[in-house]
């Protein structure tokens, strides 16, 4: 079965193609939701969230551009609603000076991808919205400003302490590991 | 040995681009069970009329023909009955007779049986057709009531206990009983004219019937709940004249309430109430006229917004797509509604007609895109009080003595419902009331 006959089966809610088409995407998705969310819990909350509001939704595809584009903007968007509702973690308007250097050496990222992740995650929502946004899914900030109700400025801001923050503690995190070797 | 220097977003991205990482496989299962509540709830809306009106068809189509009052609650006149018709009825009753007489201890019931030769014949007591029919009519707790009647003496002649199982089937024991006491003796003194056949006193005796059955009713209490649809009929917009061209979806939407119904004669009689009329509609496709600006801005349309509510959140939401607006209405409604009775059979029918009084409580309209669903604000061309001329027929299905089935179709249309739009289309609504009434 082709995509195109299984959205169509979708929009007439036969569960087995919506049950298909789940098991098409969901890994891309659910990593997309743990680049965004703060743990694996949240990331599977939204996951589930997302995917409602697509098979409610998927009559309104019509066809035009990538159909994972559209069903991961969904999928952001939820990500984005989740921490924007709740208000003491509601993205500010504020700025940071941008001084600190944000590059790192390739040989200092030997962590392994779930402890990467996890250091996203454990970003505050206001940094790890944008960092995931900017970073790692290509949007520019005039469009996350839009998104996040931010200045462009703030974004900027907003990004750049989000790499430092990170970098601090990817550096914290590669000592650790040489400590722990050199001791064994 | 280290490499060169690289942005961390960079490094990071690369780092992450071989991840692969599944989720739990309860997500499918949470997923699916949401998916079946919202069928679940769509099922809902139809499924209290629905089944009401399974039962109304069931116990319509089960109902036993000998238990109609309507058809056989008139008490016979045997006083102007040919003896052929007498044969027939003696044919008729005796077996189901002779059943009540066994029943019976006291020995004089036995000796009035002994005398009837009806009851002595046990062919006539097994002839299972009658007994079924007749004996059914007569409930243990009948039988009972009838021994420490004088009158069961009488009854156990064929002729008259075809009157007292007539009459106890159109449950006015006390009117008949006291005719047929009358009858009986003359059926044993009186020769019967053949051919001779007076229905006055029965004509009579039915109105009198019929007098006590109205009297018992003097005021209904009912509840309904009805799936009821905004401008069935119409395909212009309510919301603004610009969005006519666009297309709308009525959807069915479940109103509740209950209402108390006076009787002010036998056919004709007022209600009044409260209740809650939800109404629904989606426009589809509506164009974003500006990027940015409150939801009148950005869709030129006369809403109020949310207060509070980020602009440029808004304009996100739509990020220049056309949206679906769903209309979301509810009013309280206090009807006051006069009927007329205009068919009085075992289904009854009344002309239903009146006003409510409609008071505005919700007034939403949500922006329904790809980005999911979002509160834009309140249509500002609702009055927040109107007034409905509201029209139908309903149904009545007496199920018991005390609780009747309704089945009211009604279209209410409404006066005054918008302020300062006199180019969209005015508010009327179709409903199927379906409900239950007990009577006091």
């Amino acid at each position: 079965m082709n995509l195109e006959d299984l959205i169509k089966k979708c929009r007439n809610n036969d569960r087995k193609a919506q049950e298909r088409l789940y098991l098409l995407y969901k890994d891309a998705l659910f990593i997309l939701c743990l680049k965004y969310c703060r743990n694996i819990e949240e990331a599977e909350d939204n996951l589930q969230d997302a995917f409602l509001i697509i098979l409610k939704n998927i009559k309104k595809y019509k066809g035009k551009g990538s159909f994972e584009g559209w069903l991961k903007r969904i999928t952001i968007n939820r990500a984005i609603d989740r921490y924007k509702k709740q208000p003491h973690n509601q993205v500010l308007d504020e700025r940071f000076p941008e001084t600190e250097d944000t590059m790192i050496e390739e040989g200092e990222m030997n962590l392994s991808m779930n402890k990467l992740l996890e250091l996203i995650q454990g970003l505050p929502d206001r940094y790890r919205l944008v960092f995931s946004l900017y970073e790692l899914d290509n949007y520019q900030h005039s469009e996350i400003a839009r998104m996040l109700s931010i200045s462009e400025g703030t974004s900027k801001s907003n990004l750049h302490r989000a790499k430092i923050l990170l970098k601090k503690q990817i550096k914290e995190q590669e000592s650790d590991l040489k400590k722990k070797s050199m001791q064994s | 040995m280290k490499g060169g220097k690289k942005d961390i977003g960079r490094a990071v991205k690369e780092r992450l681009s071989d991840v692969h990482l599944s989720p739990k496989e309860s997500v499918w299962d949470n997923i699916e069970k949401e998916l079946d509540k919202k069928r679940k709830r769509r099922f809902l809306i139809w499924l209290f009329p629905a089944a009401g009106l399974l039962i109304f068809l069931a116990v319509f189509a089960l109902w036993p023909e000998e238990q109609i009052p309507s058809q056989e609650g008139e008490p016979i006149n045997t006083e102007h009955i040919s003896s052929e018709e007498m044969q027939s009825i003696r044919e008729k009753t005796t077996p189901a007779d002779s059943d009540i007489v066994t029943d019976k201890d006291s020995p004089e019931e036995s000796i009035m049986a002994d005398k009837d030769p009806a009851a002595k014949n046990p062919q006539l007591i097994s002839s299972s057709e009658n007994r079924r029919t007749t004996g059914r009519s007569l409930s243990s707790k009948d039988r009972n009531a009838h021994k420490d009647d004088n009158s069961f003496k009488r009854d156990e002649n064929p002729d008259t206990n075809a009157t007292t199982d007539t009459q106890e089937t159109a449950k006015k024991q006390k009117l008949t009983v006291v005719e047929t006491e009358e009858k009986d003796s003359l059926v044993e003194k009186t020769p019967v004219k053949p051919g001779k056949k007076k229905r006055k006193p029965v004509a009579k005796a039915k109105e009198d019937v019929k007098k006590e059955e109205e009297k018992e009713e003097k005021f209904h209490i009912t509840f309904y709940a009805a799936p009821t649809v905004l401008n069935p009929l119409t395909k212009r917009s309510i919301l603004h004249e610009n969005l006519d061209n666009n297309s709308q979806q009525n959807e069915i939407a479940l109103s509740y309430g209950g209402y108390l119904k006076f009787n002010l004669s036998n056919k004709f009689g007022l209600r009044f109430g409260a209740g809650l009329l939800n109404l629904k509609t989606t426009t589809n496709n509506v164009a974003v006229l500006n990027e940015g600006g409150t939801p009148a801005d950005i869709l030129g349309l006369s809403i109020s917004a949310v207060p509070g509510r980020n602009n440029a959140e808004i304009a996100n939401f739509f990020n220049g797509n056309p949206v679906d607006l769903r209309q979301e209405i509810a009013y309280l409604e206090i009807p006051v509604e006069f009927y007329y009775l205009l068919i009085n059979k075992k289904i009854k029918l009344d002309a239903i007609g009146g006003f409510g009084l409609l008071f505005l409580t919700e007034n939403s309209i949500y922006a329904e895109g790809a980005n999911g669903s979002l509160l834009l604000g309140e249509a500002d061309n609702l009055s927040k009080a109107s007034v409905s001329i509201n029209l139908g027929v309903g149904l009545h299905y007496d199920i018991s003595e005390r609780i009747r089935f309704n089945l009211e179709p009604i279209f209410k249309y409404q006066i005054k419902a918008r302020d300062n739009s006199p180019n969209t289309a005015n508010l009327y609504s179709f409903g199927i009331y379906t409900g239950f009434s007990f009577k006091f």
